[in-house]
């Protein structure tokens, strides 16, 4: 009971915070910066899909259907936000596999796991994938370091490192949570976890875009 | 599923993975962290390289630029000077013979006329370019001319206030670069600010030579990407820094120019 506690209010911190980093997003226009827009897209997406999620788990229905359409509108946004991060420009060919890969998702949400189930299928193709492009992009980092973003490539690599962590962290968590589907209290034990690297997310999200939005402009000598 | 681990054994092993997981994306993390630091730190360290290769040829084109500037002077005044005070003398004994041509008297006397001014316009050059007074009595009683001859033209108008000791500076070369930088500074004044007046005050005091230069001219913005930039700035700066001279740039936009040299005195 406690844990369901803990974890229900941590969530409820995660989507405060989440909140206010759309609220910096939406205030300081923060998606007309290169490179955010996908990310930004991401945030107001996010929160969209998580307000009425955690309406529906507050009326004890069962949101899974949402977290089906969650995970193939994370991985197109941010698969999206880093091809343009590592390439520098829209890559049409990755934007087809993208596409492609969400349709797979689709498939497997209706035709395989089903929109009721957990899509444990979908959400660890998505999360290897975009844990490889979060690693992909640190070793891009130091040819990115040397173009002309560099006060916001610091708070890039922010938003890089904040994925990293969650999506490994998280990836052990989607990929087994099937067989635990069976222990409730396991279950519970597990999204705790999760809720807890989902508020360090949303903590390190929240700080980069807050300096990407307020810069501390220095006077040279 | 009776082969299927229970979820008490299972939820172990996950936690492990998310544990071992989280681990490795903070230390790639860290790792990329640490060697983009030591990239920076190694660019840092070749710019600073670069700046101070850069610092080195200007101060050796400065010292070059000294260099020839005292070799053309010298030889203005040695071998060009000389050699027309001698015509100039000639021409003179040659009007004393009596023999007068009327036809040539006209001739003679512009000649004469013209080796003067050019006999003149040879010592200001030489004189420009290295001020004998700097070179033989010091770079207070160089200024002092120096105010003398720019209050002559009425261009601007500069009080000298002298509290100063010592008339000779320990090291020559400080004072050739004191000089140019006030000669470049006053060069300024009255390009910007036409008509200002300007107070110039010089202490010396235990081997400390302190100079203040102010002007009620239009003033500018140092820190103005314009004048971070500008030769003539980068030049007194440059020179200051070779004689390790502490410089400050008070200067403010329509509040005048205001600069402050402070200078040890040793050898």
């Amino acid at each position: 009971m406690t844990i369901v506690f803990i974890g229900k209010y941590l969530s409820y911190l995660g989507l405060f915070l989440m909140s206010l980093t759309l609220f910096i997003i939406l205030r300081n226009r923060t998606y007309r910066i290169r490179y955010l827009k996908y990310f930004c897209l991401y945030i107001v997406t996010s929160f969209l899909i998580n307000i009425p999620a955690f309406i529906m788990a507050y009326h004890l229905k069962n949101n899974l259907p949402l977290l089906h359409i969650f995970t193939i509108a994370e991985f197109v946004l941010i698969a999206m936000f880093y091809v343009e991060l590592i390439y520098e420009k829209r890559v049409r060919v990755l934007a087809y596999v993208i596409a492609f890969i969400a349709f797979l998702m689709l498939m497997n949400s209706i035709f395989i796991q089903g929109i009721y189930a957990f899509n444990s299928y979908a959400k660890t193709v998505s999360q290897v994938i975009l844990l490889s492009l979060s690693i992909i992009f640190l070793f891009k980092s130091d040819s990115f370091n040397n173009s002309g973003d560099v006060r916001n490539y610091r708070y890039l690599s922010f938003i890089n490192a904040a994925f990293l962590i969650y999506f490994s962290g998280s990836l052990f968590i989607f990929m087994s949570s099937q067989f635990l589907l069976e222990s409730s209290s396991q279950l519970n034990k597990l999204w705790l976890i999760n809720s807890i690297l989902s508020l360090i997310f949303q903590i390190i999200i929240l700080y980069a875009v807050w300096k990407i939005a307020y810069p501390r402009i220095r006077s040279s000598p | 599923m009776e082969d299927s681990l229970p979820a008490d054994q299972i939820f172990p092993l996950i936690l492990m993975g998310v544990l071992i997981m989280t681990a490795m994306a903070l230390a790639l993390i860290a790792y990329f962290n640490y060697s983009r630091r030591r990239i920076l730190q190694a660019q840092q360290a070749s710019q600073k390289i670069e700046i101070k290769y850069q610092e080195e040829l200007i101060q050796n084109n400065i010292i070059i630029q000294e260099k020839e500037r005292k070799r053309i002077a010298e030889d203005l005044h040695d071998e060009i000077g000389s050699k027309l005070n001698v015509m100039s003398l000639y021409l003179h004994q040659l009007k004393k013979t009596g023999q007068s041509i009327e036809k040539f008297d006209g001739i003679i006397a512009d000649m004469g006329e013209a080796l003067d001014k050019t006999i003149s316009v040879s010592r200001n050059i030489a004189h420009e370019l290295m001020p004998p007074t700097l070179d033989n009595f010091g770079l207070i009683p160089a200024i002092s001319e120096l105010l003398e001859s720019i209050n002559a033209t009425g261009q601007i108008e500069i009080i000298l206030q002298n509290r100063s000791e010592v008339k000779k500076l320990k090291d020559k070369w400080s004072e050739i670069n004191l000089y140019r930088v006030l000669q470049e500074i006053i060069t300024n004044s009255i390009k910007y600010g036409k008509g200002c007046s300007v107070k110039l005050q010089i202490d010396y005091k235990d081997s400390q030579l302190n100079i203040e230069y102010k002007d009620d001219g239009p003033g500018y913005d140092p820190l103005a990407d314009s004048n971070k930039h500008g030769m003539g700035l980068g030049n007194i700066s440059n020179r200051l820094k070779m004689i390790n001279a502490e410089w400050t740039n008070a200067s403010k936009l329509k509040s005048g120019t205001h600069y402050l040299i402070k200078y040890i005195d040793q050898l």
